[in-house]
């Protein structure tokens, strides 16, 4: 096995996979940083900030059937959906003034990840895939970048590569699948078939010089690595008390949480985790209850059990959306609530950031931005500026075209440095 | 008016595309190859991931392909007069050609050192090879 690992299927090694830029961070900025790795959590569909993070206790045309509850922050409130939330706000910074160019999923969702917006002649790679380049994996056989319950084209590498693309885990009670060689084929068979693949490929190569080939290489190495690893016990929920298990609350997106935990304990950088169904065009009070049921537990639990743990310090902890939903209510939908890009609300927590504040405001109805607007591409330079990485550093595609994780220098994304702890 | 009476299969069952409903489950191999999960209606991805390598290496193509005795795959192989037979066969089966010189000489080295396995391990490099990406 070693030597297959080490022949490598046909191409040369690096002596690290994931070769790091992080070097080039400015020493301020790498002093400054408090995270080590990220935890962010994908409200896909909208989430409505008037009913979570943004409410106006005083508009009730506005609030429709939401109430507005005090949290254990002075000055911050959330909607009645989110009870346990409101317990850890002390330990969480609200942006109130998000505000993104796109009002579609798909394009808003896009520009979220990868601070630009789609084009059709490059990919750009994900937030995920940027702070993983920028920072390098922290353990040498985990994957740095994972997705769990994700969609995969929003965790790609883009024109990085797809050995930057987060591994996937679709359900997190299996953990990652087929990360140990299948019934009834022996080592020995394993490394047979893997040494004649190797000289089958090398052949290939030869032939077919291609960055894509040398990409998939990549991936066959991270593989075998992987399988090799001590620590796949990361991956197995098992392993967690009852009590830990009923802190995060029951279903897919909990208990990817409390898996996105032990996975940044064991070294992973980046872990992203969805919640769907946020696209309350319909009934928007009864769907936000649901979402908020999933949400709030799972939130506050990681939150709880980062902080206990000593791990809350170095770890950022993300919920972004693509956009929030109007302050009309649509009552031919059933009191529905459409796609509102103009303002809404994201929130971070843990390493690098200041607790217990909000930043930024929206106007008396949640309409517009009143105060303090923060883009999409600040949103995102607040993130990397938290893990001390380089947000303006250039980086060019193979097609020698230049990126920042900050998205376009004429958009001039900066971080939020009220905020930075 | 009768309904039309739904089927349903297993997991591992063999279907017509056109029967597989959409999103695939988190768990299928749909999935963790690309398919669009619907949170919009298009965000299929045709990206690789190190998960996919992993499905092949260890997962569904080895259930369903390398290590089923009873695949057409190996049912095609009954019959072959010799080893040499054989391997053409499963490139055939596979590549759609048949083996160069130099690889129809590793293919029987292999089924030198392996014995019965070496059609297993034959199939499974087969199916990892590079030869299945799309250039241009």
């Amino acid at each position: 096995m070693a030597n297959a690992a080490r022949t490598c299927l046909g191409v040369h090694l690096f002596p690290m996979l994931g070769s790091s830029v992080a070097t080039a961070a400015p020493a301020d900025a790498a002093k400054a940083a408090k995270a080590k790795h990220v935890i962010y959590l994908f409200m896909s569909g909208g989430m409505s900030h008037l009913d979570t993070f943004d409410p106006k206790p005083r508009r009730k045309e506005v609030m429709g059937s939401t109430e507005t509850i005090a949290t254990k922050a002075d000055d911050v409130m959330v909607g009645h959906y989110l009870p346990k939330t409101a317990e850890v706000m002390d330990k969480v910074c609200v942006i109130n003034s998000m505000n993104s160019t796109q009002g579609a999923h798909e394009q808003g969702s896009y520009l979220m990840h990868t601070s630009y917006n789609m084009t059709g002649t490059i990919r750009h790679p994900s937030l995920g895939a940027w702070v993983l380049k920028l920072s390098g994996r922290m353990h040498p056989e985990l994957p740095g970048y994972i997705g769990i319950n994700t969609g995969a084209d929003l965790t790609g590498g883009g024109f990085f590569g797809s050995k930057y693309a987060a591994a996937p885990i679709g359900n997190p009670e299996e953990g990652l699948q087929d990360c140990r060689r299948a019934g009834g084929v022996s080592q020995e068979d394993f490394d047979r078939r893997l040494s004649l693949a190797d000289k089958l490929n090398r052949q290939f190569h030869e032939r077919y010089p291609n960055e894509d080939v040398k990409s998939y290489e990549d991936l066959y190495r991270e593989a075998i690595n992987l399988m090799n690893s001590k620590d796949l016990k990361a991956f197995d929920l098992g392993e967690e008390s009852k009590a830990t298990r009923d802190l995060y609350g029951s279903g897919r997106f909990a208990q990817g949480c409390l898996l996105a935990r032990r996975l940044v304990e064991n070294g992973v950088r980046f872990v992203q985790v969805q919640l769907g169904g946020w696209d309350t065009h319909y009934d928007n009070f009864t769907g936000v209850a649901g979402r908020c049921r999933e949400f709030d537990q799972a939130f506050a639990g990681l939150i709880t059990d980062l902080d206990k743990r000593g791990k809350l310090q170095d770890t950022l902890v993300v919920v972004a959306t693509e956009f929030g939903r109007t302050p009309v209510i649509v009552t031919e939908h059933n009191d529905g609530r459409d796609h509102h890009p103009g303002a809404f609300s994201c929130v971070l927590a843990g390493g690098g950031v200041k607790g217990g504040i909000k930043y930024g405001q929206s106007d008396a109805t949640g309409n517009k931005v009143r105060d303090k607007a923060v883009t999409i591409q600040d949103f995102n330079a607040t993130i990397a500026a938290a893990l001390g990485l380089p947000y303006d550093l250039v980086l060019m595609s193979s097609t020698r075209r230049p990126f920042r994780v900050a998205g376009e220098e004429k958009i001039n994304g900066k971080p939020i440095t009220e905020i930075l702890a | 008016m009768m309904m039309n009476e739904v089927r349903t299969y297993n997991r591992d069952s063999i279907v017509r595309a056109s029967e597989l409903p959409s999103p695939a489950p988190r768990e299928h191999f749909l999935y963790l190859f690309g398919q669009s999960d619907r949170e919009v209606v298009e965000s299929s991805t045709k990206e690789a991931n190190v998960g996919q390598v992993l499905s092949l290496m260890n997962g569904f193509v080895q259930r369903q392909l390398v290590n089923k005795p009873d695949a057409h795959l190996y049912k095609s192989l009954e019959g072959a007069g010799s080893d040499q037979e054989k391997i053409r066969r499963l490139y055939i089966a596979i590549l759609s050609r048949p083996p160069s010189e130099v690889e129809m000489g590793w293919m029987l080295e292999e089924t030198k050192a392996a014995g019965e396995a070496a059609f297993r391990n034959i199939a499974a490099a087969l199916v990892m090879s590079s030869e299945f990406l799309f250039l241009q």
